[in-house]
């Protein structure tokens, strides 16, 4: 799984930055950040948009394209501010990098976000068609 | 079950046609197989008849899609030439009996010219000058004395043979006319009379003069405005009936079950002897009318003995303007749950189905497409919507007739607020009836049918098993 992380995020943003924190990052960093957030998290509030706000909630009022869209940004939000405080907590060097870093789980949460919505949404009552 | 025809005799029968036939649109039961309406109206140009005879054709489009099992238009409704599986093409492809065009006069139908004078002269003391220049083209003008001649005709027309010749046993009959005009007094008789006639030559005869024949005379319900130039004068009803009843009593055998109505006349129709101008709107009596066949089908063959069963109708509370709460609860048990479930189907189709777009159910059954393009969702708006004869116009007319009868509050928006007299109670945590709840349901029900095919007859089913589940949860009451 370290792999896997270290592989799709140095895909999109190269090695860590600056070289000294690179087994910071491959070994706790990518993995623990990409394990809560790219899958739990995204995990969570995919299933919270399809079964609860669409399911269990007697509601229909949140199964437009654009409801999906808001809940994959706020993911992405999260995200992003998850990466940054993550870093911040392992007090890794301030550098242009963690931002990069950060975006890059953002794009990856939306990405997990939409790949999950295809595999989870059938049995949803009111969104199974969303966001197509 | 077997087939039940239907013979619509004159205006009258036209106009209680057309009620049946929304009652039927609704859902409501109806214990035939398969219903065959034979409008029986020389004036081919009436208004009211052309309205009765569109809404039938599009009522068996839509039932064509619809099926037995979609809760609504599930009543199959046949024309004559339905049932002509050899296609001879021995009868016309209409709901209507085709006299041929008779365009000439009582005096020329009759060949008074070719009489001797001795029978001119009796007839000249049977039939006013009025009478014997009338044209047969605009009806009979309220003078049975004249459609029971020219009436005749009916016993030899190939729509009557070819009738006789698909009559089955166990098939029923039932015939609708009015008393106090000329086309439903004259025909109503002269058709039981030979109906029950085991010589009248028709194939079949046998079968069809022992077949259960039912039948409602519609008393007076309205008035007509007085006009000098006019031959009708609505102040004679009462003595037309008086003694077409008379006539009745000693002289009409046969029917199984006799249904009477009638109504205090209140504001006078625009006196209108016949053609396309003769465009009457809809009436309260018109759906009780209707509500006679439903009930004459529900009775078994063993009710019915050697008498006629004679049934009149009551209101629960006499008021000007009639809603639920004025009917019966037998009435209510027969058409009040279909008729709001069709009443919400309705309104939802005609003004909130578009802003579902982007729904679960919307987008499963491509309605954007299927409004545009299907001809079933044109067909269904132009039942629903057309101006002249469409379900909306319909309760538009009743509601607006005098006495009215409006059950249903065509202003409103609020769904909870569709029954007049009825409104669905709400609470902080239940908003009863909203298009939210709508939504819900059709996205469950869509997920239920996966059975149904057929996209159209699906969506028919949804819809009544939602306005269902709102009806038996939210509107307790009615």
């Amino acid at each position: 799984m370290k792999n896997v992380f270290r592989f799709l995020y140095e895909l999109l943003i190269g090695k860590p930055e600056p070289p000294m924190e690179t087994p910071l990052y491959r070994s706790e960093i990518f993995p623990d950040v990409g394990g809560v957030s790219l899958l739990l998290i995204t995990l969570v509030l995919v299933l919270v948009y399809y079964y609860v706000l669409n399911h269990v909630m007697r509601t229909a009022r949140f199964s437009h394209w654009y409801h999906w869209l808001g809940m994959l940004l706020i993911n992405a939000g999260i995200a992003f501010g998850y990466a940054i405080y993550y870093c911040r907590l392992h007090e890794v060097t301030p550098d242009s990098y963690v931002y990069w870093f950060a975006f890059a789980n953002a794009f990856y949460s939306a990405l997990f976000f939409f790949l999950f919505s295809l595999l989870l949404k059938w049995r949803s009552y009111n969104a199974a068609r969303t966001p197509f | 079950m077997a087939k039940l025809f239907i013979f619509g005799i004159g205006g009258t029968g036209a106009r209680v046609l057309r009620s049946f036939g929304m009652l039927m649109a609704a859902g409501v039961d109806i214990k035939a197989d398969t219903v065959i309406p034979i409008i029986v109206d020389p004036d081919t140009q009436n208004a009211d008849l052309n309205r009765t005879v569109e809404m039938l054709k599009s009522y068996k489009r839509l039932q064509g899609v619809a099926g037995h099992d979609s809760g609504f238009f599930k009543t199959d409704i046949s024309k004559l030439a339905d049932m002509d599986t050899r296609g001879e093409g021995r009868v016309k492809d209409a709901f209507t009996f085709d006299f041929g065009g008779i365009n000439q006069s009582f005096k020329e139908f009759i060949h008074f010219n070719e009489m001797d004078p001795d029978t001119q002269a009796l007839v000249q003391l049977l039939y006013t000058q009025d009478n014997l220049n009338s044209p047969l083209t605009i009806g009979f003008k309220g003078s049975p004395n004249v459609g029971s001649v020219v009436l005749n005709k009916l016993i030899n027309s190939p729509e009557l043979r070819f009738f006789a010749d698909n009559f089955r046993k166990g098939d029923r009959i039932f015939i609708i006319s009015s008393i106090f005009g000329g086309t439903g007094a004259a025909g109503f008789p002269l058709l039981i009379k030979n109906l029950r006639n085991p010589n009248s030559g028709l194939q079949n005869a046998g079968e069809i003069s022992s077949a259960i024949i039912g039948a409602i005379t519609v008393k007076p319900y309205f008035g007509l405005q007085t006009e000098n130039e006019s031959v009708i004068d609505s102040n004679a009803f009462i003595t037309k009936t008086r003694d077409a009843l008379a006539y009745y009593k000693n002289n009409l055998h046969g029917v199984n079950g006799l249904y009477y109505i009638a109504d205090n006349p209140d504001t006078p129709y625009e006196n209108r002897p016949g053609g396309a101008s003769q465009r009457n709107d809809a009436h309260l009596v018109e759906v009780l009318a209707a509500l006679s066949i439903i009930d004459f089908m529900d009775y078994q063959d063993a009710d019915f003995g050697e008498e006629t069963l004679f049934h009149e109708y009551g209101l629960r509370q006499d008021a000007p303007s009639i809603t639920f709460e004025q009917l019966y609860e037998e009435t209510l048990h027969r058409i009040g749950q279909q008729m709001v479930k069709f009443q919400l189907f309705a309104k939802y189709y005609k003004d909130m189905i578009r802003e579902d777009a982007g729904k679960n159910y919307y987008k499963a059954l491509n309605l954007d497409a299927a409004f545009a393009n299907d001809s079933f969702h044109k067909e269904l708006r132009h039942f629903l919507e057309n101006k002249q004869w469409g379900y909306f116009a319909w309760l538009e007319e009743l509601a607006r007739n005098k006495r009215s009868f409006a059950p249903f509050n065509l202003s409103t928006q609020d769904l909870n607020l569709l029954v007049q007299g009825k409104p669905v109670s709400r609470s902080f945590f239940n908003k009863g009836i909203t298009q939210d709840g709508f939504v819900v349901r059709l996205n469950k029900e869509e997920r239920n049918l996966t059975s149904e095919a057929n996209p159209n007859r699906k969506f028919l089913k949804m819809f009544n098993h939602v306005t269902e589940d709102f009806y038996t949860s939210k509107m307790p009451g009615i």
